[in-house]
């Protein structure tokens, strides 16, 4: 996810409960403490805001690839 | 949090040689070997299994920190180690930076007596949230001894 949102030209934050992190940072992402089943917001901003969205998007519905 | 007991002196190091990611990890799994950590049987499968992870995405987590983690079949609880290297690694980190500071994480496959999955979460969230301190980073680094890095990892526990 980190690395996806790097590609582009946006920031992100990503928020659990209220807290919300730079989602361009695996290490305050991890603070987040999300386990599987944890509902996220994502918010994004900049240029390439809405194709950033679009991609995240695609891969949580893909399931990161790892539903295999 | 007391995450800081789970780690072992003798599998710690505040000065990997290795400069290549490759013999960085070899040198860490040595040291959980050599600390009884990870049984001498084990050494091979669970350096595979770093490496094998490191092929899957870099655990270069930026700042100059990685946190090399895998489940390992056969482990009946959780083996950290804190490895510091003299000199920069590159580690195809997400921000491009070297890497001088290693959290390693072996757990089990499921569920132990001694292993609870969601610890896990907390664990790694503990992790990172010393990862991203820049004072535990400079503190970490300038650590003469493996005494010191490790009381610097229950002092900042605290915080």
């Amino acid at each position: 996810m980190v690395s996806l949102a790097r590609e582009y030209d946006a920031e992100l934050r990503i928020s659990k409960g209220g807290h919300s992190v730079n989602g361009r940072s695996i290490l305050e992402l991890m603070t987040l403490s999300a386990s599987l089943g944890t509902e996220l917001e994502l918010s994004a901003s900049g240029d390439d805001a809405g194709a950033l969205i679009a991609a995240l998007s695609e891969m949580i519905s893909a399931g990161f690839a790892e539903n295999d | 949090m007391t995450f800081w007991k789970e780690f072992k002196s003798k599998s710690c190091s505040s000065r990997i040689k290795a400069s290549v990611k490759e013999d960085v990890l070899e040198e860490v799994v040595d040291l959980l070997v050599k600390g009884g950590d990870v049984d001498a049987s084990m050494r091979d499968e669970v350096l595979n299994a770093l490496l094998a992870r490191e092929q899957l995405a870099s655990t270069g987590a930026g700042m100059n920190v990685a946190i090399p983690h895998v489940k390992i079949k056969g482990l009946e609880k959780v083996v950290c180690s804190l490895c510091v290297t003299k000199e920069d690694v590159d580690w195809n980190a997400v921000d491009g930076n070297p890497v001088h500071i290693l959290f390693t994480v072996l757990r089990p496959e499921r569920a132990t007596d001694e292993h609870d999955p969601e610890e896990h979460i907390k664990r790694m969230s503990w992790i990172a949230r010393l990862g991203r301190e820049a004072d535990f980073r400079r503190f970490v680094r300038s650590a003469k001894t493996k005494a010191e890095m490790l009381s610097l990892l229950k002092e900042m526990s605290a915080v």
